[in-house]
Protein backbone atom coordinates (compact mmCIF):
# COMPACT_ATOMS: atom_id res chain seq x y z
CA UNK A 1 0.00 0.00 0.00
CA UNK A 2 1.54 3.24 -0.96
CA UNK A 3 1.01 6.21 1.39
CA UNK A 4 1.58 10.04 0.45
CA UNK A 5 4.15 11.78 1.62
CA UNK A 6 1.99 13.29 4.39
CA UNK A 7 0.82 10.27 5.64
CA UNK A 8 4.58 8.79 5.64
CA UNK A 9 5.78 11.81 7.48
CA UNK A 10 2.99 11.48 10.62
CA UNK A 11 3.50 7.91 10.91
CA UNK A 12 7.42 8.58 11.11
CA UNK A 13 7.20 11.15 13.26
CA UNK A 14 5.45 8.86 15.68
CA UNK A 15 7.33 6.58 17.65
CA UNK A 16 5.48 3.27 17.29
CA UNK A 17 4.75 3.64 13.65
CA UNK A 18 8.19 4.93 12.64
CA UNK A 19 10.07 1.73 11.34
CA UNK A 20 6.83 0.18 9.48
CA UNK A 21 6.46 3.92 7.97
CA UNK A 22 10.21 3.85 7.25
CA UNK A 23 9.90 0.91 5.99
CA UNK A 24 7.05 1.58 3.50
CA UNK A 25 9.37 4.92 2.54
CA UNK A 26 12.35 2.34 1.16
CA UNK A 27 9.48 0.47 -0.61
CA UNK A 28 8.22 3.03 -2.38
CA UNK A 29 11.56 5.40 -3.22
CA UNK A 30 13.99 2.59 -3.20
CA UNK A 31 14.00 2.21 -7.20
CA UNK A 32 13.93 5.56 -7.93
CA UNK A 33 16.60 6.69 -6.10
CA UNK A 34 18.70 3.43 -7.07
CA UNK A 35 18.21 4.21 -10.71
CA UNK A 36 18.76 7.63 -10.28
CA UNK A 37 22.23 6.80 -8.41
CA UNK A 38 23.16 3.95 -10.51
CA UNK A 39 23.49 6.26 -13.76
CA UNK A 40 25.98 8.30 -11.68
CA UNK A 41 28.22 5.34 -10.40
CA UNK A 42 27.38 2.91 -13.53
CA UNK A 43 28.71 0.36 -10.71
CA UNK A 44 26.20 -1.56 -8.98
CA UNK A 45 28.22 -2.64 -5.64
CA UNK A 46 29.18 0.90 -5.90
CA UNK A 47 25.37 2.13 -6.23
CA UNK A 48 24.27 -0.28 -3.30
CA UNK A 49 26.84 1.13 -0.62
CA UNK A 50 25.66 4.75 -1.44
CA UNK A 51 21.92 3.85 -1.33
CA UNK A 52 22.01 2.68 2.25
CA UNK A 53 23.96 5.85 2.82
CA UNK A 54 21.29 7.68 1.72
CA UNK A 55 18.71 5.88 3.41
CA UNK A 56 20.41 5.88 6.70
CA UNK A 57 21.02 9.77 5.94
CA UNK A 58 17.32 10.08 5.48
CA UNK A 59 16.12 8.11 8.39
CA UNK A 60 18.26 10.47 10.33
CA UNK A 61 17.09 13.91 9.42
CA UNK A 62 13.55 12.98 8.11
CA UNK A 63 12.13 13.98 11.83
CA UNK A 64 13.42 17.18 11.19
CA UNK A 65 12.14 17.78 7.56
CA UNK A 66 10.08 20.35 7.30
CA UNK A 67 7.65 20.21 4.45
CA UNK A 68 9.58 23.55 2.88
CA UNK A 69 10.23 21.22 -0.30
CA UNK A 70 8.43 17.85 -1.86
CA UNK A 71 9.79 14.77 -0.15
CA UNK A 72 11.02 12.92 -3.31
CA UNK A 73 13.05 16.02 -3.91
CA UNK A 74 14.81 16.21 -0.81
CA UNK A 75 15.71 12.47 -1.22
CA UNK A 76 16.78 12.64 -4.72
CA UNK A 77 19.01 16.27 -3.34
CA UNK A 78 20.57 14.05 -0.62
CA UNK A 79 21.43 10.90 -3.48
CA UNK A 80 22.56 13.32 -5.34
CA UNK A 81 24.94 14.85 -3.49
CA UNK A 82 26.01 11.75 -1.66
CA UNK A 83 27.01 9.83 -5.21
CA UNK A 84 29.33 13.24 -6.10
CA UNK A 85 30.81 12.87 -2.47
CA UNK A 86 31.77 9.28 -2.95
CA UNK A 87 33.06 9.59 -6.88
CA UNK A 88 35.44 12.33 -5.54
CA UNK A 89 36.48 10.25 -2.53
CA UNK A 90 37.02 7.65 -5.09
CA UNK A 91 38.85 9.86 -6.98
CA UNK A 92 41.15 11.51 -4.33
CA UNK A 93 41.85 8.11 -3.23
CA UNK A 94 42.66 6.78 -7.02
CA UNK A 95 44.86 9.99 -7.08
CA UNK A 96 42.81 11.07 -10.63
CA UNK A 97 41.69 14.74 -10.90
CA UNK A 98 38.63 15.81 -10.00
CA UNK A 99 37.82 16.84 -13.47
CA UNK A 100 39.20 13.69 -14.81
CA UNK A 101 36.41 10.63 -13.70
CA UNK A 102 35.91 8.92 -17.44
CA UNK A 103 37.74 6.48 -17.33
CA UNK A 104 37.71 5.52 -14.06
CA UNK A 105 33.80 5.53 -14.36
CA UNK A 106 34.15 3.42 -17.66
CA UNK A 107 36.12 1.13 -16.11
CA UNK A 108 33.19 0.87 -13.26
CA UNK A 109 31.16 0.31 -16.57
CA UNK A 110 33.51 -2.88 -17.99
CA UNK A 111 33.64 -4.11 -14.45
CA UNK A 112 30.10 -4.48 -13.44
CA UNK A 113 28.19 -7.67 -14.18
CA UNK A 114 24.75 -6.50 -13.89
CA UNK A 115 25.20 -4.26 -17.46
CA UNK A 116 23.03 -5.64 -19.75
CA UNK A 117 23.56 -3.79 -22.79
CA UNK A 118 24.54 -4.12 -26.24
CA UNK A 119 27.65 -2.35 -28.00
CA UNK A 120 26.31 0.88 -29.07
CA UNK A 121 24.67 1.28 -25.31
CA UNK A 122 27.91 1.02 -24.04
CA UNK A 123 29.36 3.52 -26.49
CA UNK A 124 26.23 5.70 -25.49
CA UNK A 125 27.56 4.95 -21.60
CA UNK A 126 30.55 6.05 -22.85
CA UNK A 127 29.67 9.29 -24.31
CA UNK A 128 27.99 10.25 -21.29
CA UNK A 129 31.08 9.08 -19.11
CA UNK A 130 32.76 12.35 -21.00
CA UNK A 131 30.45 15.03 -19.80
CA UNK A 132 31.37 16.82 -16.03
CA UNK A 133 29.44 15.46 -13.30
CA UNK A 134 26.55 17.88 -13.06
CA UNK A 135 25.68 18.00 -16.71
CA UNK A 136 26.33 14.27 -17.39
CA UNK A 137 23.13 14.33 -14.14
CA UNK A 138 20.84 17.00 -15.91
CA UNK A 139 21.19 14.77 -19.18
CA UNK A 140 20.55 11.23 -17.31
CA UNK A 141 17.90 13.26 -15.28
CA UNK A 142 16.25 14.74 -18.77
CA UNK A 143 17.36 11.77 -21.21
CA UNK A 144 16.24 8.64 -19.18
CA UNK A 145 13.78 9.75 -17.04
CA UNK A 146 11.99 12.90 -18.17
CA UNK A 147 12.04 15.03 -14.86
CA UNK A 148 11.02 18.20 -15.86
CA UNK A 149 12.83 20.67 -15.69
CA UNK A 150 10.98 22.99 -12.71
CA UNK A 151 11.48 19.67 -10.55
CA UNK A 152 15.54 19.45 -11.69
CA UNK A 153 15.71 22.48 -10.47
CA UNK A 154 14.44 21.72 -6.81
CA UNK A 155 16.94 19.10 -6.78
CA UNK A 156 20.19 20.04 -8.58
CA UNK A 157 19.26 23.87 -6.92
CA UNK A 158 19.83 25.40 -10.13
CA UNK A 159 17.93 27.83 -12.31
CA UNK A 160 15.92 25.95 -15.26
CA UNK A 161 17.25 28.27 -17.85
CA UNK A 162 20.86 27.09 -16.45
CA UNK A 163 19.47 23.63 -16.95
CA UNK A 164 18.26 23.97 -20.13
CA UNK A 165 21.56 25.08 -21.60
CA UNK A 166 23.19 22.07 -20.23
CA UNK A 167 20.94 19.03 -21.24
CA UNK A 168 21.41 20.23 -24.65
CA UNK A 169 25.26 21.22 -24.39
CA UNK A 170 25.14 17.62 -23.67
CA UNK A 171 22.99 16.38 -26.29
CA UNK A 172 25.62 18.18 -28.99
CA UNK A 173 28.88 16.43 -27.12
CA UNK A 174 27.31 13.31 -26.94
CA UNK A 175 26.25 12.86 -30.62
CA UNK A 176 29.85 14.43 -31.54
CA UNK A 177 31.28 11.58 -29.69
CA UNK A 178 29.07 9.49 -31.25
CA UNK A 179 29.87 10.54 -34.80
CA UNK A 180 33.29 10.13 -34.37
CA UNK A 181 33.86 6.99 -32.49
CA UNK B 1 -30.80 3.31 -23.88
CA UNK B 2 -32.53 3.22 -20.30
CA UNK B 3 -34.60 0.05 -21.16
CA UNK B 4 -31.22 -1.31 -22.09
CA UNK B 5 -29.66 -0.39 -18.83
CA UNK B 6 -32.56 -1.81 -16.83
CA UNK B 7 -32.23 -5.29 -19.05
CA UNK B 8 -28.11 -4.91 -17.90
CA UNK B 9 -29.05 -4.63 -14.41
CA UNK B 10 -31.16 -7.34 -14.09
CA UNK B 11 -28.90 -9.06 -15.61
CA UNK B 12 -26.46 -8.60 -13.47
CA UNK B 13 -29.13 -8.73 -10.11
CA UNK B 14 -29.26 -12.33 -11.27
CA UNK B 15 -25.73 -13.15 -12.14
CA UNK B 16 -24.41 -11.31 -8.88
CA UNK B 17 -26.35 -9.80 -6.45
CA UNK B 18 -22.97 -8.22 -4.91
CA UNK B 19 -21.82 -6.73 -8.20
CA UNK B 20 -25.03 -5.32 -9.10
CA UNK B 21 -24.96 -3.49 -5.60
CA UNK B 22 -21.61 -1.77 -5.93
CA UNK B 23 -22.91 0.31 -8.37
CA UNK B 24 -21.23 1.34 -11.45
CA UNK B 25 -19.64 4.83 -10.33
CA UNK B 26 -15.61 5.18 -10.98
CA UNK B 27 -13.44 4.64 -7.75
CA UNK B 28 -10.16 5.64 -9.32
CA UNK B 29 -9.47 9.34 -9.60
CA UNK B 30 -6.66 11.49 -11.65
CA UNK B 31 -5.07 14.95 -10.63
CA UNK B 32 -7.86 18.07 -10.81
CA UNK B 33 -5.70 19.16 -13.45
CA UNK B 34 -4.13 16.13 -14.53
CA UNK B 35 -6.53 16.41 -18.32
CA UNK B 36 -6.33 20.56 -18.29
CA UNK B 37 -2.04 19.92 -18.45
CA UNK B 38 -2.36 16.52 -20.54
CA UNK B 39 -2.23 18.24 -23.76
CA UNK B 40 0.32 20.20 -23.08
CA UNK B 41 2.58 17.68 -21.99
CA UNK B 42 2.47 15.32 -24.69
CA UNK B 43 3.26 18.41 -27.15
CA UNK B 44 6.00 19.56 -25.51
CA UNK B 45 7.07 15.90 -25.04
CA UNK B 46 6.95 15.25 -28.86
CA UNK B 47 8.78 18.91 -29.36
CA UNK B 48 11.56 17.75 -27.34
CA UNK B 49 12.07 14.40 -29.05
CA UNK B 50 11.80 16.06 -32.19
CA UNK B 51 14.79 18.62 -31.45
CA UNK B 52 17.08 16.20 -30.22
CA UNK B 53 16.23 14.28 -33.62
CA UNK B 54 17.22 17.50 -35.49
CA UNK B 55 20.28 18.71 -33.02
CA UNK B 56 21.18 14.43 -32.34
CA UNK B 57 20.04 11.89 -35.26
CA UNK B 58 22.75 9.61 -33.89
CA UNK B 59 21.36 9.51 -30.44
CA UNK B 60 18.20 10.05 -31.29
CA UNK B 61 18.79 6.54 -33.11
CA UNK B 62 19.75 4.33 -29.96
CA UNK B 63 16.95 2.99 -28.48
CA UNK B 64 15.96 4.59 -25.27
CA UNK B 65 16.40 2.88 -21.70
CA UNK B 66 18.58 1.74 -19.00
CA UNK B 67 21.13 -0.87 -19.82
CA UNK B 68 21.69 -1.76 -16.05
CA UNK B 69 20.57 -4.98 -14.36
CA UNK B 70 20.57 -5.62 -10.96
CA UNK B 71 21.31 -8.80 -8.75
CA UNK B 72 17.87 -11.39 -8.76
CA UNK B 73 15.77 -10.04 -5.58
CA UNK B 74 17.52 -6.86 -4.91
CA UNK B 75 14.69 -4.38 -4.14
CA UNK B 76 12.88 -6.98 -1.90
CA UNK B 77 15.80 -7.50 0.39
CA UNK B 78 17.10 -3.99 0.37
CA UNK B 79 14.47 -2.44 2.76
CA UNK B 80 15.48 -4.99 5.71
CA UNK B 81 19.05 -4.88 5.39
CA UNK B 82 18.37 -0.89 4.88
CA UNK B 83 16.41 -0.76 8.79
CA UNK B 84 19.09 -3.08 10.14
CA UNK B 85 21.73 -0.62 9.51
CA UNK B 86 19.70 2.36 10.91
CA UNK B 87 19.02 0.89 13.90
CA UNK B 88 23.08 -0.20 14.45
CA UNK B 89 23.36 2.85 13.78
CA UNK B 90 21.11 4.79 16.07
CA UNK B 91 22.78 2.80 18.75
CA UNK B 92 26.15 4.24 17.75
CA UNK B 93 26.20 7.87 17.60
CA UNK B 94 29.42 8.86 18.00
CA UNK B 95 31.22 12.05 19.42
CA UNK B 96 32.47 13.14 16.42
CA UNK B 97 28.85 14.06 15.05
CA UNK B 98 27.95 15.26 18.17
CA UNK B 99 31.02 17.51 17.52
CA UNK B 100 30.14 18.35 14.04
CA UNK B 101 26.64 19.34 15.17
CA UNK B 102 27.99 22.07 16.98
CA UNK B 103 29.37 23.75 13.36
CA UNK B 104 25.75 24.13 12.08
CA UNK B 105 24.40 27.60 13.15
CA UNK B 106 21.24 26.57 14.20
CA UNK B 107 23.21 24.86 16.72
CA UNK B 108 25.87 26.83 17.18
CA UNK B 109 23.81 29.59 18.79
CA UNK B 110 21.91 28.60 21.22
CA UNK B 111 24.92 26.53 22.41
CA UNK B 112 27.27 29.56 22.41
CA UNK B 113 24.58 31.34 23.47
CA UNK B 114 23.92 28.63 26.68
CA UNK B 115 28.12 29.33 27.21
CA UNK B 116 28.01 32.93 27.32
CA UNK B 117 24.93 32.67 29.93
CA UNK B 118 26.91 29.90 32.16
CA UNK B 119 29.42 32.08 32.42
CA UNK B 120 28.43 35.67 33.34
CA UNK B 121 26.35 33.86 35.54
CA UNK B 122 29.57 32.16 37.19
CA UNK B 123 31.12 35.82 37.37
CA UNK B 124 28.24 37.43 38.56
CA UNK B 125 28.15 34.62 41.65
CA UNK B 126 31.78 34.85 42.09
CA UNK B 127 31.72 38.96 42.24
CA UNK B 128 28.55 38.50 45.23
CA UNK B 129 30.55 35.76 46.99
CA UNK B 130 33.63 37.95 47.40
CA UNK B 131 32.18 40.78 48.36
CA UNK B 132 31.39 39.96 52.05
CA UNK B 133 34.96 39.36 52.46
CA UNK B 134 36.16 42.78 52.10
CA UNK B 135 36.97 42.99 55.71
CA UNK B 136 38.53 39.61 56.14
CA UNK B 137 40.84 40.71 53.01
CA UNK B 138 41.83 43.76 54.84
CA UNK B 139 42.53 41.72 58.35
CA UNK B 140 44.96 39.22 55.89
CA UNK B 141 46.71 42.46 54.31
CA UNK B 142 47.16 43.73 57.52
CA UNK B 143 48.88 40.31 58.71
CA UNK B 144 50.90 40.27 55.96
CA UNK B 145 51.99 43.82 56.88
CA UNK B 146 52.58 42.98 60.74
CA UNK B 147 54.43 39.64 59.26
CA UNK B 148 57.27 42.27 57.21
CA UNK B 149 57.89 44.28 60.81
CA UNK B 150 60.80 42.97 63.14
CA UNK B 151 59.90 41.50 66.38
CA UNK B 152 61.92 43.50 68.20
CA UNK B 153 60.59 46.92 66.89
CA UNK B 154 56.89 45.54 67.74
CA UNK B 155 57.74 45.11 71.06
CA UNK B 156 59.66 48.67 71.91
CA UNK B 157 56.89 50.43 70.21
CA UNK B 158 54.27 48.44 72.61
CA UNK B 159 57.20 48.86 75.81
CA UNK B 160 57.13 52.68 75.01
CA UNK B 161 53.12 52.85 74.81
CA UNK B 162 53.24 51.48 78.27
CA UNK B 163 55.60 53.62 80.04
CA UNK B 164 54.27 56.79 78.65
CA UNK B 165 50.50 55.84 80.19
CA UNK B 166 52.38 54.98 83.66
CA UNK B 167 54.03 58.53 83.31
CA UNK B 168 51.34 60.18 82.57
CA UNK B 169 49.12 58.06 86.11
CA UNK B 170 52.41 58.98 88.42
CA UNK B 171 52.05 62.62 87.38
CA UNK B 172 48.71 62.95 88.28
CA UNK B 173 49.14 61.31 91.83
CA UNK B 174 52.32 63.92 92.65
CA UNK B 175 49.96 67.02 91.46
CA UNK B 176 47.56 65.56 94.36
CA UNK B 177 50.33 65.21 97.02
CA UNK B 178 50.92 68.57 96.38
CA UNK B 179 48.10 69.93 96.28
CA UNK B 180 47.32 68.33 100.08
CA UNK B 181 50.79 69.41 101.66
CA UNK B 182 50.04 73.00 99.89
CA UNK B 183 46.82 73.37 101.51
CA UNK B 184 47.84 71.52 105.02
CA UNK B 185 45.30 69.04 104.53
CA UNK B 186 46.15 65.61 107.07
CA UNK B 187 45.36 62.02 106.39
CA UNK B 188 43.07 62.05 109.56
CA UNK B 189 41.30 65.49 108.56
CA UNK B 190 40.53 64.34 105.88
CA UNK B 191 39.09 60.98 106.43
CA UNK B 192 37.29 62.55 109.80
CA UNK B 193 35.72 65.43 107.25
CA UNK B 194 34.61 62.49 104.82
Amino acid sequence: MDLSDKELLEQFRNEETRNYAFNLLVRQYQKRLYWHIRKILLNHDDTDDVLQNVFIKIWRNLESFKAESQLYTWMYRIATNESINFLNQKKKHAGIPLDDVSDFLANNLQSDSYFKGDEIQAKLQKAILTLPDKQRIVFNMKYFDNIKYEEMSAILETSVGALKASYHHAVKKIENYLTSH
Amino acid sequence: MNNDNDIHDDDLKGMSPHLSKAGDNNPFKAGTDYFEDFASKIKSRIDELEEIKNEAPVLSSIPNYTPFDTPAGYFDELPTLVQQRCIENKSSTSILEWLTLLIKPRFAIPFITMVFIAFAGINFMNKNAQAPNTETAAENTFEDQLSTIDEATIIETLTADESSENKSVSNDDNSIENYLIDNHLEEYNLRNNL
